[in-house]
């Protein structure tokens, strides 16, 4: 019997195209997204609330939206007139970076402030995958209980910040604001937390602003 | 689900790794997983079992290694 060493991460291809479209984005100073939930957390409502706004501001931006099977997103969004390019997954419950790749190939990147990636609803596997994004953001919702953070604790050491959204609804659910935003903290000390509802609007504003000021970083960032 | 999607990606690096004239027959495969992974080695085995691979895979089994609180998707080494 005989032993070969192979010592190689099984998520190397994807990771290679993941740094491909970073350096890419980098170079053409773009700020990509990859914005994360449960399915029915409020990443198509946000999108609808905030696309028009980061037009109002003069943002250039594209949205690519991941679903299985269905283009429901991508057609609420077109309505609205947002930028929005579909990615189908399949079986897949996450979008990788190879399909990122293929979706802005569509796009013209020169002169893009932003890219976001609504992901697949699923707080596990999405946070496996690089997608060369500069930022992950985890929304959750008041409406599926304060005890997320703790229970998918690699979503939320990734990312940058949390949304916890459904805000409006806090006086008909069970959800302790104060335990999830301890969570949070424990989890990911450094994570920024924005509450905020689709439906009253609250929040939208520190939202977009934390969007702006990456944004500007990205531009002032050495290619 | 995404167990699969990780096998194919192992299983292409195998092939590679595996052509190799002095490798007949891979007996064990060892990969090791971190537990925020939030892998099931049990899914991540059969889903091997099944995946196409190179016909010195065949009978090779998958041995998944959890490492606590880690977040590593390694392969270290084939036996053979
Ligand atoms: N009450 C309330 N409902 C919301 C809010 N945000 C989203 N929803 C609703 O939640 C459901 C799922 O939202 P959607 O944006 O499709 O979630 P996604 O699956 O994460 O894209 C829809 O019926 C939305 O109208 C909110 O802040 N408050
Ligand atoms: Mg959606």
């Amino acid at each position: 019997m005989a032993f070969k060493v192979i010592k190689e991460n099984i998520l190397k291809d994807n990771d290679k195209t993941a740094s491909k479209i970073r350096s890419s984005l980098k170079e053409k100073k773009v700020f990509m997204m990859n914005m994360i939930s449960s399915p029915g957390a409020g990443k198509t409502s946000l999108l609808e609330k905030a696309g028009p706004l980061l037009k109002k501001e003069g943002i250039s931006f594209t949205i690519l939206t991941g679903d299985c099977f269905t283009s429901r997103d991508a057609e609420r969004m077109d309505a609205l007139s947002l930028p929005v390019v579909q990615i189908n997954t399949g079986n897949a419950c996450h979008i990788d970076a190879g399909l990122v790749r293929a979706a802005l190939s569509n796009v013209e990147i020169d002169g893009l402030d932003l890219v976001i990636v609504e992901n697949v609803g699923n707080l596990v596997c999405p946070a496996e995958f690089d997608i060369g994004e500069d930022e992950k953001v985890a929304l959750l919702s008041t409406a599926e209980g304060h005890d997320k953070p703790e229970k998918y604790p690699l979503l939320i050491q990734e990312s940058e910040v949390a949304l916890i959204n459904k805000t409006d609804l806090l006086e008909h659910v069970d959800f302790d604001m104060r335990y999830a935003e301890k969570s949070l903290c424990t989890v990911n000390p450094g994570i920024k937390i924005i509450r905020m509802s689709c439906k009253t609007g609250e929040g939208i504003d520190n939202f977009i602003e934390w969007v702006k000021d990456k944004i500007k970083t990205k531009k002032e960032q050495k290619v | 689900m995404h167990e699969m999607k990780l096998i194919e990606s192992m299983v292409s690096i195998l092939n590679k790794e595996v052509d190799d004239v002095s490798i007949h027959e891979v007996k064990e495969v060892h990969l090791e997983v971190g537990e925020l992974r939030y892998i099931v080695p049990e899914i991540m085995e059969n889903c091997f079992k099944h995946v196409p691979k190179s016909i010195k895979l065949k009978n090779a089994k998958l041995k998944v290694m959890v490492v606590p609180g880690g977040k590593e998707f390694t392969i270290k080494g084939i036996e053979y």
